[in-house]
């Protein structure tokens, strides 16, 4: 039987990570975006921007193809369909974990 | 701040760093700037066909424009700030832009008014109201103002037709013009490095 902690437990830690969960945010609003481009608007590192790509491509939530637009070279990067899902069931768990968490600290 | 809250954000900050070079802006000066130069030379087009020479126009110049854009962010921003696209396929931005066009001059026909430059200018506003909206950049909220600033004046004091839709076209590429070559200046500016 699912219990109350699976609200806590239930969280996807690929998604979870805030490098990671701005990465899934920004890519959901746009059709896609190449590496630079992210680098700039997120703030991160390129190791950083690198890593968190990386494990996101490894759990299938962003697909990222070398390609060339004119004669620019870009990496350019993608949301899947299963990222999209994984990003609205962070959402939702996360609406859930506000309400366990203000449910178990309320005053009685 | 909520998930939903910052989803919207994140948009938000992706749509402005779209629009970060001023290259849209300078390409919709220029549309408007042809369409200015038309209704001035009203007097020497046959009567009658101003309205065609400006919707063949707006039609023509509306997706060299944006391929304009698309080329110039190509060749002088993708190495500077990267790239991005949006969701909207190209057939959805051309009934996008025929969706706009229809809606404004049916607009015009349903209000029977005289003041057709004021409802130009007041639809500017409007467009650079939601652009304000959507990517919170200052420079679209003072686009918007000059739009509310041009319909209520010519509201307060008309022109004739041509020279109300001359007048308020040129007065609205000259701010497109700056306010996208500012922007412009300053993104050149701030990545010279990359150069």
């Amino acid at each position: 039987m699912a219990g109350w902690q699976d609200a806590f437990t239930d969280i996807d830690p690929v998604v979870h990570q805030p490098g990671r969960l701005m990465l899934l945010t920004m890519l959901a609003s746009v059709e896609s975006a190449d590496f630079l481009f992210l680098l700039r608007v997120s703030g991160l590192t390129k190791g950083n921007l690198s890593a968190h790509l990386a494990k996101l491509e490894g759990a299938g939530y962003v697909a990222i193809t070398k390609s060339f637009k004119g004669k620019v070279p870009m990496t350019v990067c993608a949301i899947t369909a299963s990222g999209r899902t994984a990003l609205e069931q962070h959402k939702e768990r996360l609406r859930m974990m506000a309400t366990r968490i203000a449910r178990l600290t309320s005053p009685a | 701040m909520r998930m939903d809250d910052i989803q919207a954000e994140a948009a938000s900050r992706v749509a402005a760093a779209w629009f970060e070079d001023g290259l849209a802006e300078l390409a919709g000066a220029g549309v408007l700037a042809g369409l200015s130069l038309i209704f001035a030379a009203t007097p020497a087009i046959p009567e009658g066909w101003t309205p065609v020479a400006a919707g063949v126009w707006t039609m023509a110049a509306l997706p060299l424009a944006g391929r304009w854009v698309q080329q110039r962010k190509l060749t002088h921003s993708v190495h500077r700030t990267g790239w991005v696209s949006f969701e909207r396929s190209r057939p959805r931005r051309i009934a996008f832009t025929l969706v706009v066009m229809f809606g404004l001059i049916a607009t015009v026909l349903a209000l029977d008014t005289p003041h057709i430059a004021a409802v130009l200018a007041a639809a500017w506003a409007i467009g650079a109201g939601v652009g304000a909206w959507r990517t919170g950049l200052r420079r679209f909220q003072i686009s918007a103002l000059l739009g509310v600033v041009c319909a209520g004046g010519l509201l307060r004091s008309p022109l004739p037709l041509f020279t109300g839709l001359a007048t308020v076209t040129a007065i609205l590429a000259a701010g497109a013009a700056i306010l996208g070559g500012g922007a412009r200046a300053r993104y050149l500016y701030l990545h010279r490095e990359v150069a």
